[in-house]
């Protein structure tokens, strides 16, 4: 029975199920470089010939990954033919269990990766980037383009690895001739970063209360009521 | 205003005229673009620039290319002006500036009792704050990941090796034929030899046959005798040495006739063969019987017999 359902339409609960469980697997285990993963890659490395099921088993693949690793999985919309996925802890988790421990590479990348992105989050949405370098500079992070003994390659981190990692985006601002760039937040940002955590610790910083950031504080808060709204949309 | 006094001058005056006007405009524009300033005055020299723009447009009868595309570059540099002004403006309500936050984060840092001077100290503080503003995965890795990786790699290296050895293999291969074809060479040398000896022996012997075994046995080698067989075997196939018996029925030899040796060559009559079989026994025994000392044939003077030849 089971064979000859793999040729038709329909699969069986056995194959549909191991198969769910393959790609719950694969996600986890290529999450670990903070690349989006490829809808293209799922289906070439896991469902192979059984790509017409994609959406079904998708769904319920999220759905796996929500309920028992406590993970969200995030779609971007890279281009209309080009699905990437990255995957976002649950907050609520991460607050009751704030002993977790990082890796000191991870740790290094959070602190330089909360610095710049309160950075632009402070500054509107954009900075350019002679005023990020001068930026880190200052802090004593970068030092033109020698290596921090903390925190590595600084500028390469910025414009390759986060930008791979979607924590940023690296553009080009248009008809700057010669080109200039500017710093963005990135899908991943947008998903993983609290904006709210990042206002208090610019706030303990100035040593002000975060609602003196009129502008910020307001987008906090239609930040948070949006993933409210997503939220319950999803629990529907 | 001083474009109102040239206007009424004709159609293409006018045409020219504003797209004169426009051009400085543009220029005006884009210096304002690459300045980078976003202060009021900015947003003063813009608006005095769109307004002249919207003046000039209005006088214009008949719109052409030109003008348009220029018009529209104006009011794309002059947005693009705004909206930077507009972003700045937006940060400012609470002045915020990087040098500020930049400052504050180090004297805040400066006030930690426990922090020295060393960079990743400090770092390390803010690893927990940092920690809190992310909703980070763990990684996830399979004890048994790496393994298949590992053997993929292993398969490419060996192909690769196998590939480098052929070509050495290749690049030898000519020098093996020529060796080949020396000792096909030395066989007929050889044979050269044994024939040039057999007549030396015949005439020696006062043109008399000579006994084949003395010719043949070298008393030191069984090899060489077998070898030597081999190659009076030639001869006597092609047709150059005669074979025959003496009173006490043991075969001798004689070199044929230069004559005889042509009319075979021409008629192509049946070839002589001769089958002999021969072991160690009866070598050691033959050598005794005839009483051999020495080898008439030494291979080892082929050389000799050559440079002599020459």
């Amino acid at each position: 029975m089971a064979s000859q359902s793999s040729q038709g339409s329909k699969l069986s609960s056995q194959e549909q199920s191991a198969l769910i469980s393959d790609i719950v697997l694969y996600i986890l285990s290529q999450d670990h470089t903070k690349y989006p993963i490829k809808r293209q890659d799922i289906v070439k490395n896991v469902l192979k010939t059984h790509g017409r099921h994609y959406k079904h088993i998708m769904n319920e693949a999220a759905h796996v990954l929500t309920e028992i690793f406590g993970m969200k999985l995030v779609e971007i919309e890279h281009s209309s033919n080009m699905k990437q996925y990255i995957l976002v802890n649950n907050e609520q988790f991460l607050r009751d269990v704030s002993d977790l421990k990082w890796p000191e590479e991870v740790e290094a990348q959070q602190v330089l990766l909360m610095l710049l992105l309160s950075l632009i989050f402070m500054s509107g949405g954009v900075v350019k980037e002679e005023v990020m370098s001068s930026f880190l500079t200052r802090l004593g992070i970068m030092n033109g383009r020698k290596s921090h003994e903390y925190f590595g390659d600084v500028w390469k981190l910025l414009t390759v690895e986060f930008v791979r990692q979607m924590y940023v985006e690296y553009v080009r601002i248009p008809e700057s001739n010669p080109p200039k760039y500017e710093f963005r937040w990135g899908h991943r940002a947008k998903g993983e970063v609290s904006r709210r955590e990042l206002l208090n610790f610019v706030s303990l910083v100035y040593g002000c209360d975060p609602k003196n950031w009129v502008t910020q504080y307001q987008e906090v808060l239609q930040a948070e009521s949006e993933k409210e709204k997503k939220r319950e949309e999803d629990g529907k | 205003m001083a474009e109102m006094e040239n206007y009424g001058n004709g159609e293409s005056e006018q045409v020219k005229y504003v797209t004169e006007e426009y051009r400085n405009l543009l220029h005006e524009a884009m210096l304002l673009n690459e300045d980078d300033k976003t202060g009021r005055e900015n947003i003063q020299h813009i608006s005095s620039l769109m307004c002249k723009a919207d003046h000039l447009i209005k006088d214009v009868q008949n719109l052409n290319n030109t003008i348009g595309l220029l018009d529209a570059k104006v009011i794309s540099i002059g947005s693009s002006v705004l909206k930077r002004t507009a972003e700045a403006v937006n940060a400012n309500l609470f002045s915020f500036t990087a040098e500020e936050y930049s400052d504050n984060i180090i004297s805040y840092l400066k006030q930690e009792p426990s922090v020295t001077n060393n960079i990743k100290l400090i770092c390390q503080k803010l690893a927990p704050i940092a920690a809190k503003c992310f909703c980070r995965t763990p990684s996830y890795m399979y004890m048994l990941g790496t393994f298949q990786v590992g053997e993929v790699a292993v398969t490419q290296k060996k192909a690769r090796k196998q590939r480098e050895k052929q070509e050495e293999g290749s690049r030898k291969q000519p020098e093996n034929v020529e060796r080949i074809e020396k000792q096909e060479d030395g066989v007929e040398e050889t044979v050269h030899y044994i024939m040039n000896v057999v007549t030396a022996a015949y005439r020696q012997n006062k043109n008399k046959p000579i006994s084949y075994f003395e010719l043949v046995i070298n008393p030191d080698s069984f090899g060489a005798t077998v070898e030597n067989i081999f190659h009076v075997s030639f001869l006597v196939k092609d047709g150059y040495i005669d074979f025959s018996w003496d009173e006490n029925r043991f075969p001798v030899i004689a070199p044929a006739r230069r004559d005889v040796i042509e009319n075979r060559k021409k008629y192509d009559q049946t070839r002589q063969q001769m089958v002999l079989e021969i072991d160690m026994n009866q070598w050691e025994e033959l050598k005794n019987t005839f009483a051999i000392r020495r080898a008439m044939l030494n291979p080892r003077n082929i050389t000799a017999a050559q440079d002599s030849h020459h």
